[in-house]
């Protein structure tokens, strides 16, 4: 699976550029628009992304992470831990896995394109929710990897709480690595790694 | 551009009109539909076909139902070809939107022998080619040893050029090398033709197909083909002989269903599919209220008929159901609630819920809708992010409410406890459910292939492979049942067979997970294989990628098992690796002593911990550890022993607790 981070970086932190939409469903409007804004924001301001890794995370703040719904996210990850931590512990977990994600997927941002990412004609129940946002990722040796956004809401409001590329969902995966350290060694010290490997990823510039 | 006559395919040569393919090591007999997808895709060779655009081309009305004919034509298409998924040569997949055919296709003169209808056609190969017909041109190409039918060996070559009815038979038939030792009490249920239905309204006839199959596998004595491969080569053609051969069974039970309103008019025929003659058929009317006593009465004539050309006794006791509702809404959101089930996809277990519920506003005494919603509860985690727990309670508390309303579901809720109670590792209750649910459906494959991976997981790798076995008797064209049956023919050290079943599996739409691949991969020491696996697990997620390649030196080379030991410790320290990958990795380098330890990690995670691969001989060292019973009883296997027998292989003595 070469390049899968690449698809699902590009899937976690961007979205996409505009494809065709049988069916209206603001999922994909969202995902659609989402990856216009950021194509353009990259092809005006790469020089200065490139060396500022405070800049992205800014980027990602102001762009991303509106359309992702990171709070319900990191409950289905921590599924049952989720249930018994404090609601402290619960805001930590959101800012460290988020801070994480932005560290270690950041830099992938800069390699997105418009023509990188199409999204495909819904096929879902626009009423129901969770609905799936069904997307094609090219990475660069040409291989086209199916990323799809899960996302809850109503209406116009939809937001991501999961992405699924070739079948591997992050949520299940990230799940699963977590729910034994929890059980092990405790929340904290979960959340204490995510912070170390945030901290100790180097700006795009410097990798 | 005109090929009705014929065209080349690379070093194929494709005749519609008789259906063959010929190539270098001789000519393949292509089924109608199969046919029709490489004739539709050659009319456009590079371009993308649409999917929807081939289903409608191919299966017109009935396309409305599933993709999954064409997935299987194309699967075919590929194995005539010699093609890959992977790395195509001939047919590309796009996802999500459908196939391009990669090779150029030249138009081939008509051959008069074979078609004398196109016998004026003018010759219209490109000047200096050789215009001999296909056999010339086969012979030809021979010295062509790089294509991949070629490089398959003898057993490729025989499932590619002539031999997918074989392999669609399976390895008994192929074993056997005879089609005329197919029982004559065997039968398939194909989905009846919702006649002048709407695209979406063929649930009704694959509901009232699925209720009549149901009926009749009940019946001592009669073997009845399963849902999946019946569906599924109905799908693919029409030629009732071509069915009974691939699903190697005598009789063959086909029919159409035509509503109006309230009316309802049923056509069955009951077909020799050996002798190709039609045993019976009838018609019956009726209104929309009687469907349940037209079911029985369907299935009753169909036993009656079968007694007098079988020669082993079929029971004369009729099939009486009661009708489950007198809500006949509810019966037709029941139904297409099950057609959204089977699909097995998030969107669509999502819509069966819906259906389900809407069943039992309308009926909240209607038992089977409990258990069905109970089932798309229980099935929903392994397709969604929903977390298991919580899908299992509101699961238990449905099929509680069931229960409360209608007593009779017992029997056929205890597959949904059964599952639930192994999920959970509470082994013994699920035991007792199993056991229960077999006694209700002893043919049910779903419930074949996870009793399965049940029993390989407590230990019982035999009764594992043999369940799996039976699974595939009465549904060989699941790519569920043969990926199931590789893996348990894995545990058993059958590798060549887990390794035939596996790409029986990958043909049928269905390749292998990336557990089963990795332990196939490193038996076969093809660490090639694995390493993009790994590294694609490692780099999808942001995780070092550092003690791969140790890792697998290691494995090919005894030596250097000290510099995979010290890097994957180093990565273990750093929580770089998947707890499941490093138990495994620890097992593979011969660790017992640190496997215990990510073992006993891993079982805080139950649904990625496979209890199965521990006895596996890549656990043997495991197993004879002395602290394997700290493992064991962590899983809580020896109250499953304690209770069900040990394993002939394990001893408990004091504390400890090892197997061979």
């Amino acid at each position: 699976m070469p390049d899968l981070a690449r698809a699902l970086l590009l899937a976690t932190l961007a979205a996409v550029a505009p494809g065709a939409l049988a069916q209206p469903f603001a999922g994909n409007e969202i995902v659609a628009r989402t990856a216009d804004e950021l194509a353009t924001t990259i092809a005006t301001r790469r020089a200065e992304l490139e060396n500022d890794r405070e800049a992205i995370a800014m980027l990602v703040d102001t762009l991303i992470l509106p359309r992702f719904d990171m709070r319900r996210g990191s409950r289905a990850i921590l599924a049952e831990h989720w249930d018994s931590a404090s609601q402290a512990d619960r805001d930590r977990f959101v800012t460290a896995f988020y801070r994480y994600l932005v560290a270690t997927y950041g830099d992938l941002l800069l390699r997105f394109k418009p023509e990188t990412l199409r999204v495909l004609p819904f096929d879902g129940d626009a009423g129901h929710s969770p609905a799936r946002v069904h997307t094609i990722i090219t990475l660069t040796d040409g291989t086209e990897v199916d990323v799809d956004f899960v996302m809850i809401g109503a209406e116009r409001d939809w937001r991501v709480v999961d992405i699924e590329a070739e079948g591997v969902s992050y949520v299940r995966t990230y799940r699963s690595q977590f729910r034994v350290d929890i059980a092990v060694d405790g929340l904290g010290s979960v959340v204490e790694w995510l912070e170390q490997k945030a901290a100790s990823v180097p700006a795009p510039s410097a990798r | 551009m005109e090929l009705k006559q014929g065209f080349k395919l690379g070093s194929f040569e494709v005749r519609p009109l008789t259906g063959e393919v010929s190539g270098a090591d001789g000519t393949a007999h292509l089924e109608p539909k199969v046919m029709e997808v490489l004739a539709a895709l050659a009319q456009r060779p590079g371009d993308v076909v649409e999917r929807e655009e081939l289903l409608a081309r191919v299966w017109g009305a009935r396309a409305a139902v599933a993709d999954e004919p064409l997935t299987r034509c194309i699967a075919e298409l590929r194995r005539v070809l010699g093609d890959s998924r992977q790395t195509p040569v001939f047919i590309q997949t796009i996802p999500k939107r459908g196939y391009r055919l990669l090779c150029p296709v030249t138009p081939l003169a008509a051959r008069p022998a074979a078609a004398p209808a196109a016998a004026p056609q003018p010759e219209a190969e490109p000047a200096g080619t050789d215009p001999r017909p296909a056999a010339a041109s086969a012979a030809r190409s021979r010295h062509r040893a790089t294509h991949p039918i070629a490089l398959g060996g003898a057993f490729a070559a025989a499932l590619a050029l002539g031999g997918i009815a074989l392999w669609a038979m399976g390895r008994g038939a192929a074993e056997s090398g005879a089609t005329d030792a197919i029982a004559r009490n065997t039968i398939a249920v194909l989905p009846f033709t919702d006649v002048g239905g709407s695209a979406d309204s063929a649930y009704f006839g694959e509901g009232l197909a699925d209720e009549i199959l149901n009926r009749l596998s009940a019946v001592d004595g009669l073997q009845v083909v399963a849902r999946t491969s019946s569906f599924a080569v109905r799908a693919s053609t029409d030629d009732v002989r071509s069915i009974g051969q691939r699903l190697s069974v005598a009789h063959v039970l086909e029919g159409t269903v035509r509503r109006d309103g309230e009316r309802v008019r049923i056509g069955v025929q009951l077909v020799d599919a050996q002798r190709g003659y039609r045993v019976w058929s009838a018609r019956y009317d009726g209104v929309l209220g009687d469907i349940f006593a037209l079911q029985d009465e369907i299935a009753n004539t169909i036993v009656a008929k079968l007694r007098d050309t079988v020669p082993t006794d079929l029971p004369a006791t009729p099939i009486a159901t009661s009708a489950p509702t007198t809500n006949l809404d509810a019966y037709q959101l029941l139904l297409r609630g099950r057609q959204e089930l089977n699909r097995r996809d998030e969107n669509s277990l999502r819509r069966s819920i819906l259906l389900f519920q809407q069943a039992l506003e309308l009926d909240p005494r209607y038992g089977q809708a409990y258990v069905e919603l109970a089932k798309a509860y229980v099935l929903l985690p392994s397709y969604s992010a929903e977390i298991q727990d919580e899908m299992f309670d509101l699961a238990l508390a449905t099929l509680a409410a069931g229960v409360e309303h209608d007593a009779a579901i017992d029997d056929s809720m205890q597959v949904v406890l059964a599952l639930v109670a192994y999920a959970r590792w509470d082994w013994i209750t699920a035991e007792i459910a199993f056991r229960r649910a077999l006694e209700h459906g002893p043919n049910d494959p779903d419930l074949l292939v996870w009793y399965s991976q049940f029993l390989a997981a407590v230990g019982r790798t035999a009764d594992a492979a043999e369940h799996a076995r039976r699974a595939r008797e009465v549904d060989l064209l699941s790519p569920v049942v043969n990926h199931r049956l590789s893996v348990a023919e894995m545990w058993v050290d059958a590798d060549d067979a887990a390794a035939h079943y596996a790409r029986v599996a990958e043909e049928l739409g269905m390749g292998p997970t990336p557990d089963a691949y990795i332990v196939l991969k490193l038996r076969q020491h093809d660490y090639a294989a694995v390493r993009p696996l790994l590294i694609g697990v490692q780099t999808m997620f942001a995780r070092p990628t550092a003690w791969v390649d140790p890792l697998l030196a290691a494995l090919a080379h005894p030596e250097r098992r000290q510099e995979g030991v010290e890097a994957l410790a180093r990565a273990e320290q750093a929580r770089d690796v998947p707890p499941k990958y490093l138990f495994g990795s620890w097992l593979y380098l011969g660790e017992p002593e640190r496997a215990v330890d990510a073992g006993l990690r891993l079982v805080n995670d139950r649904p990625s911990f496979n209890v199965e691969f521990v006895f596996s001989r890549e656990a043997r060292e495991l197993r004879r550890h002395p602290r394997f019973g700290e493992l064991v009883r962590a899983i809580g296997l020896n109250r499953y022993w304690d209770r069900f027998g040990w394993p002939e292989t394990c001893r408990q003595s004091g504390d400890t607790i090892t197997c061979a």
